[in-house]
Parts: C-alpha cells; structure tokens; sequence
C-alpha cells in the first residue's frame, strides 16, 4: 500500500471505510474514490463555513440548526472513513447537545485542523496516485518496445 | 422463489438484468448528502441493484407517485433539509406500501425505535457497507409474501382454494393490479378465479399490464376521505362498498377501495406491530435479546409466522414477543383486539412458558377460522399467530366496558366470534389470557396487539355495546376455579363450554378493566382470567402481561404507549399453595401463589385520568420468576369489577404510564385515592429500564413502605 496512505491508517485519520471505496473503484468507475472525495470536500467546506457562521453570530442559540449542519458533516465523513473528523464531529454533537457554547468552539477549531490536515494529505495521496499511472502508462509502451526488440 | 419472482416480472419488466433476483431489484435512494448519496449508488450497484438516486424528498415521493410498481424499495436518510425522512417513510408505506430502509449517521435507540415505530424495515447506520447492502432485498421479498399470505388466508376464509399461490407468487411487488385481482377474486364467485388466476398472471409480466382499469393514485386527500370513511365505519365493519359509497368519489371502483382496504390493514397491522415491538423494547429493556436488535431491526418478524402459516407443530417457546398495547407513536391508534384466549393450556398442569406457545397453539387451532388479519407482533412463535389468525374472525370492535356489564357478556363479547373451547376443567390448569378490551378509537390505525399469545387486534370501537354478543366470542379461556381456595377471585370459567357464551363466574371477582379510551387512543381493559389447580405448575409466560395462575383472573397489562393506549388490566392470578408458578411476564404482571396478580399498565404516556388504576395488593411472594414478576394480591373483588380492593402502595401505583384506571363505574379512588395520577417516571429511566428492576422497586418500595396487604390472601 501507499506509504502515505500507510501512514494516515496508522493515525487514524483514515479506516477501513477508505479501503471500501477504493474497492468499489473499478472499470466501470475508474475515478470514483477521487470523484466521491472531491464531493466531500467541497460540500464540507459548505458545511463548516456554516458552522463557523452560526457560531460566531452574536445571536446563536439554535442548536439544533447547527446540529442539522453537523449531522450531515458526521455522516458524509463516516461514509468516506474519515474516522478522525468523524470522532471529533461526535464530541461536537455532545457539546452541542449540551448548548456548552465555548466547547463547540473547540470542537469547531479542532474540526477545522482535522479537515485541513485531511484535505492535505488526501490531495497528496491523489497526486501520487496520478503520477504513478502516469508513469505506469509510459513504461508500458517501453516494455513493448524493448519486448519486439529482442 | 427466485426463479418464480423472475418469471413474475419481478425486475418489472427490465430487460437487461438477467441476473436471477434480487438482482436487478429497483431501489430508489435518497439522501441530501451529495458525497454519501454516490457512494449508495456507487454500493446498490455493485449489489446488481437497479439504482435511482435523488437528493430530494420530495422529488422521491413524486417519483414514486407517478409510478408505483417503478420500485421495489427505498432507501431514505433520516435527516433531510426539505422533509423529515420519518414522514417520508410514513407516506411511502401509507401510499405506496413499499419497503423502506432507513439510513443515517446516528445509531441512536431512539432514532432506531422511531424509524421501527414509523414502519421502516430496516434501520443502516453510516458508513454503510456493502454487506448490509447485499442483503436488503430479504425486505421486498418478505414483503411479497406477506401480502400473498394475506391473500391466501383471506380466500380461504372465504372458502376459496383457488391458485393463490400461483398468482401470489407470480405478482410483482406492490402492484395494485395483483391486489386487485386477488381481493375481487376473494369477493367474487369462485368460478372466476381460475379466470382471475390467470388475469394475475397476465399481469405479472406488465407493470402497466393487461389492467382493466387505469390505476387509481390515492393521493393524500383521496387517503384521507378513505381513512375517514373506515374510521366511520368500523374496521370491523369497513368493507369496500360501503367505504366507497361514503368517500363518494366517482373514479373509484370497488377493487380499488378493496385492494388499499387491504393495504390499509397491512400497515395498521404492521404499525401496531412495530409499535408493540417498541414498547416492549422500551419498557421492558426486552427481555428477549432477540428483540433487541436495534441494528437493524426488523419490524416484521411477525412476518415469519405466514411463512409458518398452517404449521402448527410445537413452537418452542423461543423468545417472547412483547406484546401489548400498542400505541403509535405519533398518531391515535385504535386498537382492535382478537383476542385468543388460550385454552390451550390442556397440558395437565403444565403452562408452557411462553405464551405462544404450543398449547395456544393447539388450542387455537382447533378453534376454527381465523381471522385473516395477521397478527402483528413480532417475536410470537409463528404458530401461534397462525392460531390466532386462525381464531379471529375479524376484528372487533370494542367499546367501553361498563362496569355494570356482567363481567361474563363483556367478555363473551370480546374478540373473536369462535368459540373458544376451554380447557377441560379437570384440574387442568390453564393460561387464560383473556382480552377484553373495548375501547373507543378516534381515529384510524388500528394496531393490533398481542398480548401473551392473544391476539388482539383492537378495532374501533364505534359506539356498539361492547357487549355486542354476535361480535365477540369469547376469548377467555378460563380455568375454573378448581381450586378449592376460597379466594374470592375464583373465576369459574366455564372450562368446557364454548366460550362463546362467556359467563364469567363470578363469585363476583372478576376482575375487569375497562378503559376508556382517551383522546382517540386506546383504552384497553383485558381481563385474563386463569386458573389453575392447585397442584398444577404453571408456567404462565406473559408477554405483554397477564398471566394468572391458579384460580385467578388475570388481567392484562396495558402497555400502551405515548398516551394512546389505556390500558387497564388486572391481572390476577392465584396459586395454589402447592404450585410452583413459574411466571414470566413482560410488561407486567405476574403473580406467583396465592396472589392476585394485577397487572401493570406501563403506558409511556400520561394517561387521562380516566384510566384504570389497577388497584390491589401488592404482594410479592414466591415471586417465582424472571425477575418479571410483580405479584399483586388483592382481596376482595367486587363481582362487577375490581379486582383490587386492597391497598396498593401508592408508590406501588406509580409505575409508568400506569396504572391504567378503570372506568368510571370502578372507583379507583375507592382503592387508591392517592392516585389519581400515574406517574409516568416514576420507575423508568429511559425507555429500557428492565422491567425487573421495576419490579423490585416496587417490592422493595411496597415493604418497605409496610403496606403489605394485610394477610388477606386471596
């Protein structure tokens, strides 16, 4: 396996769910993990620009609108295996629940780290991916050749 | 199955799968997520599904309006931006009748119990995985079967025996067409249903198929008039051409009002199920792991009881299914109650354990035609519901119990017409789970409740005298007072004679329990009367409540929930000093030697003041069970009614959701005055508090409170 991807098991920043997607990656759906990720991030950044939003207002005290927010941060990041943001969405919700105000905040800044640091490595991993089927596609054509060589 | 389902048309008609099912099954997935609804697409289609996706409610509901055979299932998210996936769920199962999966982030019990309660069949939790995926279609399936064995008993009862099988094996799933034909094959002449039969299937291979008619969307509205008619007329008495002619609408024929009719039961009955599933759950913490499947529970087990349709060999006592009242939790249900009565227990003394088990069965069986309508409690041994289905006649309606009513016309009256042969008194002990239970129902749904391996579907109670003798029979099965135990609760039920004509013996102590229906809820009084020798064992399983042993009537708890259901119930039961009781009872009652068992009421909702209090002594002796027991002694019982007359504790009386009340012509305050109220926490925490635990808080409370009834045994 990718030494990055390795290594963000090892974290827990991924789990197993990843791998799922990975395996549903296929002829049929040749880029789908990098598909469904991109989604993920975009409608992320959707959602935590909201949470921010809502946390920062002066006049916030609907929970549940930010919990509305949350659930579907929670549950788009569980199906990607995004086990870390998702453990941290978890906390938040207790606070939430508990209308503690000053742990959301936390929560929120801790969301925040977790999803960039995710975001990060995600891309990097892509990028990687990229280049190695870049690469494997150009050695082919030399393998053939040096094949009819001989 | 596969090969039939194929051959039905059951990929509706798409050509290109050629998988044998469940591939090819159409599913229609909806999620406001954007990331989680690919990868559900991305899932159903590695399952070999045929997947429609959308991230709207709404734009789900109109796909499926437009065209009801277009799927097979839906998989919905519970929390969406334009409507909540609850309601969704309601309207898909209320119109469509198609099975719907929830899926969400959370796996809340609440949430989980919601969804069951809502009549979803299956509860996912994100992420969700492709195994879980790879089994859903299991839900369609047993859906199919479901309503082809609703057909099938329903033409049997009506004295067909007519290619059902074939037909209802070979029908898509959900088509109006399929309902069509088999209901107007159920009302026709027999002659027309080898041309029915065939009319089916030609019309598996269509979606729009060889139809006679151009098939009638029940729109909201239209549903409305339709409930509303039903509600007016009855359950009991609902049939097509009278709701039709009071909807009075004109596109409507007969079999369409017929095959939604039909539905309609279904989903009360699957509601009232689910529901029943969950209060047990939620009141009792299930006794039964099996219940307790909050992952993915399936609020159809009950379902595996058609499969076992006609099968009445011994059930083995697997796992209790609570059941009791049922309430919905968000809407009024009227309860409509079979009640079975078990007289069954023939078994020389001997009372199975559970409920459903073989001597109900036995018993029921014998007794004659069942009622078509399914039973709905899940975890009742297959068998047994047959029995009861094939004991209940139809539903019946019941209204409130007057005290004044003799006790034996009201439950002569209760539930099924047939006759429920008794046991043979000779010192036989025998479970009697009595039901009576009338209520008055407001409004529609009409759950059916299970109690102990009774039956009941409760039934609108429209104003009839309850004591309406040609509607019910008799479900007690009562075991006479064999016992030479002079307890004042002796019900001699008339142990050999048809129950249909129920005297309930009255030495004077019968105890009954009316309830009065409240706020178009269900206010179920049941009285359970058993009575067993005195050197019986007796092993009474109450699922639901009630449980009696020797000579003693006993009365059913009432479990309803959220305020739909009153349930009072006493619950007696007496033993012989000789006997070993061993009782299990969930929800409540129970009762070991020599009490009186009065059962608990542990409606989660706050009860009207109206409801029954169960009123007797608590005595906790030779509490010979699960944990479960919860032994209620009382002393006198007043031949009209109340059991209880002895002191209850009045922290006694504070059990959940009740104790239920009796009507008005039982004077609770004569027994309690302290409590006019239930308290509704009192004893549970949360919705799962073992019912153990609630019974030793009573015990405990009750000696320590010194409020043992005074050595008045029963």
């Amino acid at each position: 396996m990718n030494r990055l991807l390795a290594l963000l098991f090892h974290q827990g920043v991924l789990d197993e769910q990843f791998l799922q997607l990975q395996q549903l990656q296929d002829e049929s759906s040749p880029n789908f993990v990098t598909d469904v990720v991109t989604i993920y991030f975009h409608e992320s950044e959707k959602l935590l620009r909201n949470l921010r939003a809502l946390l920062t207002d002066r006049d916030f005290s609907d929970y549940k609108k930010m919990e509305i927010h949350l659930n579907q941060f929670m549950g788009s990041s569980s199906s990607i295996g995004a086990r870390r943001i998702r453990n941290v969405c978890v906390a938040f919700r207790a606070a939430s629940e508990q209308n503690n105000l000053s742990g959301c905040f936390r929560a929120l800044d801790v969301l925040e780290h977790e999803y960039c640091y995710l975001k990060n490595k995600l891309h990097e991993y892509f990028q990687m991916e990229q280049q190695r089927a870049i690469a494997a596609g150009a050695r082919y054509p030399m393998q053939q050749h040096n094949r009819t060589e001989e | 199955m596969t090969v039939e389902n194929r051959k039905g048309g059951f990929v509706g008609g798409d050509e290109g799968s050629r998988d044998p099912f469940p591939a090819g099954m159409r599913v229609l997935a909806v999620d406001d997520d954007p990331a989680c609804l690919k990868i559900l697409e991305t899932l159903l289609m590695r399952c070999k599904y045929h997947v429609t996706t959308t991230n709207q409610a709404i734009t789900a509901l109109n796909m499926l309006r437009e065209n009801r055979n277009k799927f097979d299932l839906v998989i919905s998210d519970v929390n969406m931006p334009d409507m909540d996936g609850f309601k969704l769920l309601e309207l898909v199962g209320l119109e469509m009748d198609i099975p719907v999966i929830m899926l969400s982030a959370y796996s809340d019990p609440e949430l989980v119990l919601k969804g069951v309660t809502h009549g979803a069949v299956d509860y996912l939790c994100k992420p969700v995985r492709i195994e879980e995926l790879k089994n859903i279609w299991q839900h369609v399936v047993r859906r199919k079967k479901l309503e082809q064995m609703d057909q099938q008993k329903s033409l049997r009862n009506v004295g067909d025996h007519t290619g059902t099988k074939e037909g209802g094996h070979a029908t898509s799933v959900g088509t109006d067409s399929d309902l069509n034909g088999k209901v107007s094959r159920k009302r026709n002449d027999p002659n027309e249903e080898e041309e029915d039969g065939g009319e089916e299937n030609g019309h598996e291979n269509d979606d729009s198929g060889s139809q006679k008619k151009p098939r009638v969307v029940w729109s909201p509205d239209l549903h409305q008039k339709f409930v509303a008619a039903v509600n007016q007329l009855g359950l009991a008495r609902a049939v097509p051409k009278k709701i039709l002619d009071l909807m009075n609408v004109e596109v409507l024929t007969r079999e369409n009002v017929a095959s939604h009719l039909q539905k309609y039961r279904l989903y009360l009955k699957r509601i009232s199920n689910v529901a029943s599933q969950a209060n047990l759950v939620a009141a009792l913490g299930s006794k039964d792991p099996s219940y307790m499947r909050y992952g993915s529970f399936d609020g159809y087990e009950d379902f595996r009881a058609f499969t076992g349709l006609g099968k009445l060999s011994t059930t083995s006592p697997s796992s209790y299914s609570y059941n009791g009242m049922l309430g919905r939790l968000n809407t009024p249900t009227g309860l409509g109650f079979r009640g079975i009565s078990s007289s069954g227990l023939s078994q020389p003394n001997q009372l199975q354990n559970s409920v459903g088990s073989t001597d109900y069965m036995g018993q029921l069986q014998s007794q004659g035609a069942i009622n078509p309508v399914s039973n709905l409690f899940g975890g009742v041994p297959t068998k047994l519901e047959v029995n009861q289905m094939h004991l209940q006649n139809k539903l019946i309606s019941y209204q409130e119990l007057k005290a004044e009513d003799p006790v034996t016309s009201r439950l002569a009256n209760k539930l099924t017409n047939q006759p429920m042969t008794t046991t043979s008194s000779s010192g036989n002990s025998s479970l009697v789970t009595v039901m009576s239970s009338h209520f008055l129902q407001k409004n529609c749904i009409k759950p059916s409740v299970q109690m102990g391996g009774l039956h009941f579907e409760l039934v609108d109670a429209g104003s009839s005298d309850i004591m309406d003798q040609s509607r019910c029979s008799d479900i007690w099965n009562v075991c006479t007072a064999q016992n030479s135990k002079p307890s004042p609760i002796n019900i001699p039920m008339p142990l050999s004679s048809p129950l249909n004509n129920f005297q309930l013996p009255l030495n004077g102590n019968f105890p009954l329990s009316t309830s009065s229906v409240r706020d178009s809820h269900i206010d179920f009084s049941s009285n359970a009367v058993s009575g067993c020798n005195d050197d019986s064992r007796h092993d009474i399983a109450c699922q639901g409540g009630l449980v009696s042993t020797s000579n003693y009537t006993v009365q059913i708890v009432d479990y309803g929930r959220d305020s739909h259901i009153d349930f009072s119930s006493n619950a007696v039961s007496g033993c012989n000093d000789d006997s070993r009781h061993d009782i299990a009872c969930q929800g409540g009652l129970v009762s070991t030697s020599n009490y009186t068992v009065q059962t608990v009421d542990y409606g989660q909702s706050s009860r009207s003041a109206q409801s029954v209090t169960l009123a007797g002594g608590f005595v906790g002796q030779d509490v010979d069970h699960q944990g479960t027991a919860f032994c209620n002694r009382s002393s006198d019982i007043p031949s009209d009614v109340q059991l209880s007359p002895a002191v209850i504790p009045a922290d006694v009386l504070n059990l959940k959701g009740g104790i239920s009340s009796f009507d008005s012509n039982l004077r609770s305050d004569n027994y309690l005055p302290e409590q006019s109220k239930i308290q509704e926490d009192e004893f549970f925490q949360g919705p799962f508090e073992p019912l153990d635990e609630l019974m030793n808080a009573v015990i405990k409370r009750e000696y320590n409170d010194g409020v043992l009834l005074d050595g008045d045994w029963v």
